[in-house]
């Protein structure tokens, strides 16, 4: 499976399978500048390193905490947020790594940041959307070829 | 009998939703504790009884790793069933978690009910493993 086809199934079973949320990927993206809830996890592929970054609007980082919580939308704080979203960024890594068949890569621990900017431009990138509006993208960088060692 | 439960995720969120999806699942639960990580598990296990620990890998300070080889060397704790609720896929690290000790192990993401189903599997629930130090006083 391609990388760009191992991240699709990886982003659509996360959200399915622990937020309940169904996603759609679009190629269109958003002009100008966002504030996004951001988490990038290492991942060290046979081939290389890389870093995948999960960046999401913060209305649906909320609510895919809420729903992964099982609670309202306006019972999560910004802490909560955080942690989702990084348990996300780490389930996309390991289901990415799991899809594209590479059974020797391995993950790091994830970071989280709020960061306000544009989106586009890596050399890997899957924007998804919910209910038509733009949610998220998925990047990641080029695989530097630094051997498989953490 | 229930069984005294200890989940160690660097994810507090995570360690909620296993916690939730335990109390649901009708697997019999007694006590529930919560460590962000191998070294606070072992702390918390200096003072508390459990029957069986749900771990994650990939947690700093210690991991999944550090934890099982501890637990391997302890005189008390060396039989407690650990199973593995982890991203990893790497097969030599899902490996050399098995010949640590882990019981199992169980994908992220996974669905809710599938985590009863797993643990009766891997640990034989209903006719092997009894859990011995349920009746001890805990805090929680």
């Amino acid at each position: 499976m391609s990388h760009q086809a191992a991240m699709r199934k990886a982003i659509s079973d996360v959200l399915e399978t622990m937020f309940f949320l169904t996603v759609d990927f679009e190629d269109r993206l958003p002009e100008g500048q966002l504030s996004l809830c951001q988490a990038g996890i290492p991942v060290w592929l046979k081939d290389g390193r890389t870093t995948v970054t999960l960046s999401m609007v913060e209305d649906f980082a909320r609510m895919a905490a809420a729903n992964f919580l099982g609670v309202d939308d306006d019972r999560v704080d910004d802490n909560e947020v955080a942690d989702v979203v990084r348990e996300m960024a780490n389930m996309v890594g390991g289901g990415f790594i799991e899809n594209a068949g590479d059974t020797k890569a391995r993950l790091g621990i994830p970071t989280f940041s709020r960061t306000r900017g544009t989106i586009g431009g890596n050399s890997g990138e899957i924007p998804f959307a919910w209910m038509g509006d733009f949610a998220g993208i998925v990047t990641w960088d080029p695989v530097e070829n630094s051997g498989n060692q953490r | 009998m229930p069984y005294n439960v200890m989940i160690v995720d660097d994810s507090r969120s995570m360690r909620q939703v296993i916690r939730k999806i335990l109390g649901v699942s009708g697997f019999k639960v007694g006590d529930c504790l919560e460590a962000g990580n191998g070294r606070e598990a072992l702390d918390l296990l200096e003072r508390h009884w459990v029957d069986l620990i749900l771990s994650d890998i990939h947690m700093p300070v210690m991991d999944g790793f550090g934890l099982l080889r501890a637990l391997r060397d302890s005189e008390e704790w060396h039989d407690t069933p650990v199973v593995l609720i982890t991203t990893e896929s790497n097969e030599d690290r899902i490996q050399e978690a098995l010949s640590l000790g882990a019981r199992g192990y169980i994908r992220k993401p996974f669905r809710a009910e599938s985590i009863r189903m797993h643990l009766n599997r891997i640990l034989g629930v209903e006719e092997g493993y009894e859990p011995s130090g349920s009746d001890e006083e805990s805090d929680f």
